[in-house]
């Protein structure tokens, strides 16, 4: 009996020194916090218009700490604060990520809406240009963040990755209308800011990347906006809760999006549609201006002119991307009920650079050429800034 | 007969005991399906099932060397990278002569970057050339939304393939 004790101590042994192994220490996975974040710093400059001066603007525009937790290999907490133009403080991210497989979790906590490739992708060194394109800003108010759950996960083996998640809608009213033709649902967004709900909306995003080099993505948004008519609402009395209907609108917004990148060559481009209804009624109701139909859309091309081409400047190290994007946004796309007017539609040319000192670190600066279908003028606009992200 | 019985158990646990005591037990067996997975792609890229796993180098990286009796089929490399806020595990499998034949990522933990587990994406690493760093990063194309996985794994790769090619040197 004494040799099967002395055995079984000694497999006891071997297996305890065996345990700290390097390998062993990757299957103990990875826990703990981590701290990261990005930023972006701008400088602004409206060309002069004949006589009449514009003053430049500089602006700590964003500034994102993020703190994450690993609880374990499958449970993890991710946050995100932002400090916008200094003084505007938002919680952008706060989420609790749990992992049910390798390639499968559950979210829930205020999460980015998976539309389009910036509102998912925003850390100023992953887009070209000072500023975020206006696509993703006016047809996706980026950052678009909601309170929600949702499923995450990816197939490998088919090269995808998906996002579904039921999250609050935009407020579209409250005191009175929200939403403007102008700048569409931007202004709608909850934010997480004790955020209010009648109904989910549904939002869901899928990425392929089977082909080398090659990124597609497809985004869909369906649901109602919120309305604050409808809290307290007595369902029996027919006419109030017809006033209140009067103050949503139905949203179908669907993005398409290809990446891609080959040698020193990159290629972006987005479509984003946006079809609401019952805008008619919502007009009228609140006296707003808010379009039936919104469309985006950009295409941008970018190369690394420090890749050899240009042998005295050549590096391994660094990059320096010149990069051309024609972008379009329209607001006003179709109306229900009001004229469509044409300034909403809107144009942009951008010429830039973009130097990376760093993988996290960017130099930027751009011209941006304006217009709108309502006249033939044009603006330009002068754009510097600093980004980082680590 | 009580104790003969109580004997031949003990001596037979003692010798089963020191058979694996004599063995190589690697750390990638406590790894069930890490070691699955390599070991089915071992016996697929060499078309074998005859063959034993042995410690190679100990260093951050565990390297292990693939033998068939004298003859020295390849070498493996269990490995573990950084993507943004996880880091994520995945093997290499050289063939003799150090170079790569085949990458494939074991467990990808970010929700970002998983493009980087594209087999296809991990092919253009097989029979590269890991000589000098700009030429070799030349040789593959980034992945968009994948940037800092990118990165990651493309210098592990390097770094692994330079440590195996000079301990064969040594050797």
């Amino acid at each position: 009996m004494k040799r099967i004790y002395i055995s079984m101590l000694l497999t006891l042994i071997f297996i305890s020194v065996k345990a700290q192994n390097s390998a062993e220490k990757i299957v103990a996975g990875n826990s703990g916090l981590h701290i990261g974040g990005y930023g972006q710093v701008d400088f602004n400059l409206n060309e002069r218009k004949g006589t009449i001066n514009n003053n430049g603007k500089l602006d700590v525009h964003r500034l994102v700490t993020f703190f994450g937790y690993n609880f374990n290999d499958k449970v993890s907490f991710v946050s995100e604060v932002e400090f916008e133009h200094v003084s505007e403080v938002y919680v952008e991210q706060a989420f609790l990520d749990y992992k049910i497989n390798n390639n499968f979790s559950v979210n829930a906590g205020l999460m980015l809406i998976p539309m389009g490739i910036q509102n998912l992708y925003h850390e100023p060194p992953t887009f070209n240009g000072v500023e975020r394109t206006n696509v993703d800003k006016y047809i996706i108010p980026t950052t678009w963040r909601e309170m929600g759950v949702g499923v995450s996960g990816r197939s490998i083996e088919h090269s995808i990755n998906y996002q579904a998640m039921l999250v609050n809608g935009f407020n579209g009213y409250d005191d009175g209308g929200v939403f403007s033709g102008k700048s569409g649902l931007r202004s709608g967004r909850q934010k997480g800011a004790e955020s209010y709900i009648t109904y989910p909306d549904f939002v869901g995003r899928v990425s392929y990347y089977g082909n080398p080099g090659l990124n597609l993505g497809f985004s869909a948004y369906l649901g109602d906006t919120e309305s604050k008519a409808y809290d307290g609402l007595d369902l029996s009395d027919d006419i109030a809760v017809s006033s209140a209907d009067s103050t949503i609108v139905g949203i179908q917004m669907i993005g398409i999006d290809a990446r891609y990148i080959k040698g020193s060559v990159q290629f972006t481009g987005q479509y984003v549609i946006a079809e609401l209804s019952n805008t008619d009624q919502y007009n009228e109701y609140t006296g707003k201006d808010l379009g039936s139909k919104l469309t985006g859309y950009y295409y941008e091309i970018g190369y690394n002119l420090m890749d050899g081409i240009i042998p005295s400047i050549s590096s391994n190290n660094e990059e320096l991307i010149a990069f051309a994007r024609y972008e379009n946004y329209n607001t006003h796309a179709e109306t229900e009920g009001i004229a469509i007017n044409d300034a909403y539609n809107r144009t942009e040319i951008t010429l830039g650079l973009g130097f990376k000192v760093a993988k996290g670190a960017v130099f930027k600066a751009d011209y941006q050429i304006k217009s709108n279908s309502s006249s033939d003028d044009e603006t330009g606009q002068f754009n510097l800034g600093v980004g980082v992200w680590f | 007969m009580q104790i003969n019985i109580k004997y031949i158990k003990a001596t037979t646990l003692l010798v089963v005991a020191l058979i694996s005591f004599s063995f190589t037990y690697p750390a990638w067996e406590y790894n069930k399906r890490y070691n699955t997975i390599v070991k089915d792609s071992i016996i697929e890229l060499f078309s074998t099932n005859k063959f034993l796993v042995k410690d190679y180098i100990k260093s951050d990286e565990s390297f292990y060397v693939i033998k068939q009796k004298d003859l020295t089929l390849g070498y493996f490399v269990i490995s573990q990278a950084p993507s943004k806020f996880h880091k994520f595990d995945y093997y290499i499998i050289y063939n003799s002569d150090a170079e790569i034949i085949k990458i494939e990522v074991l467990q990808y933990r970010e929700n970002y970057g998983a493009e980087i587990c594209s087999k296809k994406w991990l092919q253009k690493f097989n029979n590269i050339s890991t000589n000098n760093y700009p030429e070799y990063n030349r040789q593959v194309d980034g992945i968009s939304g994948a940037t800092i996985s990118v990165n990651s794994i493309k210098v592990d790769i390097y770094k692994s393939s330079n440590i195996l090619k000079k301990t064969i040197l040594a050797n």
